[in-house]
């Protein structure tokens, strides 16, 4: 009976702190609807980007023959699931380098190349078969699924127009050396952006449990400026950050990982997105009472940063608005979509300064912009914790 | 030679507060307070929990902005502390503020630090506060595994590591060993008496504040109700003897009929669980003996003595539980 009446007790108390008991129980809720909401709309196509040098060579040739290129791509367009839904969504871009910078950019997730003459071999030479070429990051499931379709499509096609095999070959080709990268190195862009993260409960719990002391009250007594508290806390958050990073390269690399990139190119992408963790750190430690409420609130903003940014799961698109040719997605405001993108592009594609400028202007807006909120925050939050030190009046 | 500028200095008083009022919401924590205090003087600040105490002192260090009134400091106004004052005020707050995991050491030489020291100057004065408190065998110990005394210890100290001109010390010897609470009364002394501050020391100790305080402020509802040296306070002309007639093991209803029979025996009387207390002398101490004999109580001893600063402060603020 004594278990009984803890029982009770437990859930009195559980019951008296509503935040924490909302946490508890409704953050995988409330994800479920976010996903409903981003998810149950949301356009399932593989973007497929073209370039069709097919087309050049003849829409109609004085033989006769027909542009089977573009043919083709229009077969593609056809293609519709099961609820009648476009299978692909076609963009034609006018050479390869245009279409590789789409997909380094991650706004493509296969590209097609018809090679000039494909239209002639498919017609005319039936002693070989006419070759395409499916180019992507072969570490992205999304380039796997949609190169699979895409040659069964055309070996379709090519059947319908000749009759007889061979008829269209399609050879994989990844972008940089992304087919050369084994399983376990492909995670390990992903778990570096978790080590990223981690700072988040790291700076917002030790803020807090100096309110919770007191001591930070006791700080605030001396002729000291919050901002040198802020930026003698987050200094020490920072390091912690990139130390940890480190470590994590560290391992990676004695058990086997071989980056494609530069290591310092790829720290520096961690740097910047540490400085947006701490940043959130300061926010949700300005949100919290308790260092249980702070990891409650961490833990929240764990998972919207993970499952919202395409590290783990795919990352939903609501674009918003156009610049520059780019399209700015809700999601970019998360750091880890960028930290993401870029890892992985310097990680496992071997990009350089100049391929991950876009990730890294995007990081450090974020992170200039987080920390001022977090230190906003941090301002109001160093303030009333005096009242930690002795009830009122 | 004693200087123009530090007759000045003597002259100028350490806090001068007039009409200060602090609300929190519909409460009035601090009601139109006025109090000044001198260099040198340790003034005990006595006051029934939510009587205000808290709430002045950190006013008076600056966390805590009041609604009206002035606070001077060293002759600067202002409404609220500017940062550059603040390393004329120390403060200990009543619970335990440290860092647990930093040596006792490293918590000073931090606070020292960030009140402007230079890190060898700091480490000086770690040294000499630990020593001073009785902690220089724990310098290199983590706080957490002080023992309550020397945590409490600690706390005083870290008040003190920028040697600061005013110091505010809210409740520092709550949970002393005697031994513990004789080591910070003197040193409490010292800093008033041997260095020239003005300590303000709040305390539920009677005896504490008698011991200690050069002057004596009551507090109660957020006024200040009382101000003079503990003599003073205590002084009441030929009423100065207290009768306190025992009364253990009565009934509430007893005690109560026993205390509305000595009615007008004296001019001052408080009835507690199992005693009532008088003002006056062995006259008064024989009436008390007619009366109670008439009632049919016999009171298990009849103590003569003299009135005591609790004694002044009961009668200053009544029996009433306080939230």
């Amino acid at each position: 009976m004594k278990a009984t009446t803890i029982f009770s007790t437990v859930l009195r108390q559980k019951q008296r702190d509503p935040l924490g008991l909302a946490l508890t129980v409704m953050t995988a809720p409330l994800f479920v609807v976010l996903y409903w909401l981003f998810f149950s709309d949301a356009p399932s196509a593989y973007i497929v980007a073209v370039h069709d040098a097919d087309v050049d060579s003849s829409s109609v040739s004085p033989m006769g023959e027909v542009a089977l290129g573009r043919s083709l791509v229009l077969a593609l367009a056809d293609v519709t699931s099961s609820d009648r839904r476009a299978l692909f969504s076609i963009k034609v871009v006018r050479d390869r380098p245009a279409l590789e910078k789409m997909l380094r950019a991650g706004r493509a997730d296969v590209g097609l190349l018809i090679p000039a003459g494909f239209s002639r071999t498919l017609q005319q030479e039936h002693d070989r078969a006419a070759e395409i070429k499916l180019v992507g990051d072969a570490t992205r499931q999304a380039f796997q699924v949609a190169s699979t379709l895409i040659r069964g499509v055309a070996e379709t096609f090519g059947h319908r127009v000749r009759g007889s095999t061979p008829t269209v070959k399609a050879t994989i080709e990844a972008v940089g050396l992304s087919d050369a990268r084994t399983v376990f190195e492909l995670y390990v862009p992903g778990l570096l952006v978790f080590t990223v993260i981690m700072l988040i409960f790291s700076s917002s719990m030790s803020v807090v449990r100096e309110v919770e002391a007191g001591t930070l009250a006791r700080l605030r007594l001396a002729p000291v400026s919050t901002l040198s508290l802020l930026a003698g806390m987050s200094a020490a958050q920072f390091l912690l950050g990139i130390l940890a990073v480190a470590l994590t390269f560290g391992t990676a690399s004695l058990v086997g990982f071989r980056s494609q990139g530069s290591l310092s190119l790829a720290l520096l992408v961690a740097g910047v997105a540490s400085l947006a963790s701490v940043g959130i750190g300061m926010v949700v430690a300005s949100l919290s009472r308790s260092v249980s409420r702070a990891f409650l609130i961490s833990s929240m903003a764990m998972f919207l940063l993970v499952l919202f940014s395409g590290v783990i799961f795919p990352q939903p698109r609501v674009p918003l608005f156009s610049v520059a040719g780019r399209v700015v997605d809700l999601f970019d405001v998360l750091p880890t979509t960028h930290m993401g993108v870029a890892l992985n592009k310097v990680l496992n594609l071997g990009a350089g300064l100049g391929d991950v400028g876009y990730e890294l202007t995007w990081l450090a807006v974020i992170s200039v912009l987080n920390f001022a909120v977090g230190g906003l925050f941090f301002a109001r939050s160093a303030r009333p914790a005096t009242q930690a030190w002795e009830g009122m009046p | 030679m004693e200087t123009s500028s530090s007759r000045q200095r003597a002259a100028t008083p350490a806090i001068e507060i007039e009409h200060l009022t602090r609300h929190f919401k519909d409460l009035v924590a601090v009601d139109d307070l006025t109090l000044t205090m001198r260099r040198g003087e340790l003034l005990a600040l006595l006051g029934p929990n939510g009587a205000g105490k808290t709430t002045l002192m950190r006013m008076l260090c600056g966390v805590l902005r009041p609604d009206s009134g002035a606070i001077r400091l060293f002759g600067d106004a202002g409404r609220s502390l500017p940062r550059a004052q603040r390393t004329r005020v120390g403060y200990c707050p009543q619970a335990l503020v440290i860092w647990r995991d930093l040596t006792c050491t490293e918590q000073l030489v931090l606070m020292g630090e960030m009140f402007g020291l230079k890190r060898r100057a700091a480490h000086a004065r770690a040294e000499e506060l630990l020593r001073v408190l009785g902690l220089e065998h724990k310098a290199a110990s983590r706080a957490q595994s002080l023992s309550g005394g020397m945590k409490r210890r600690l706390n005083i100290a870290l008040s003190l590591v920028h040697d600061p001109e005013l110091l505010i010390l809210d409740e520092p010897a709550a949970g002393l060993d005697p031994q513990s609470r004789i080591l910070v009364r003197k040193v409490i002394l010292g800093l008033a008496h041997d260095k020239d501050k003005a300590v303000l020391v709040s305390t539920h100790d009677m005896d504490e504040a008698e011991r200690l305080a050069d002057r004596v402020a009551v507090m109660d509802h957020g006024r200040l109700i009382a101000l003079d040296t503990p003599a003073g306070l205590k002084a009441c002309g030929q009423a100065c003897g207290r009768v306190e007639v025992l009364l253990p093991g009565e009934s509430p209803d007893r005690i109560d009929a026993a205390a509305a029979a000595l009615d007008g025996l004296a001019p001052h009387m408080v009835q507690t669980e199992d005693s009532v207390v008088l003002a006056g002398d062995a006259s008064v101490a024989e009436g008390v003996r007619g009366r109670l004999a008439k009632l049919g109580v016999e009171p298990a001893e009849i103590r003569l003595r003299q009135r005591t600063l609790e004694d002044v402060f009961i009668e200053l603020t009544g029996r009433r539980l306080r939230d």
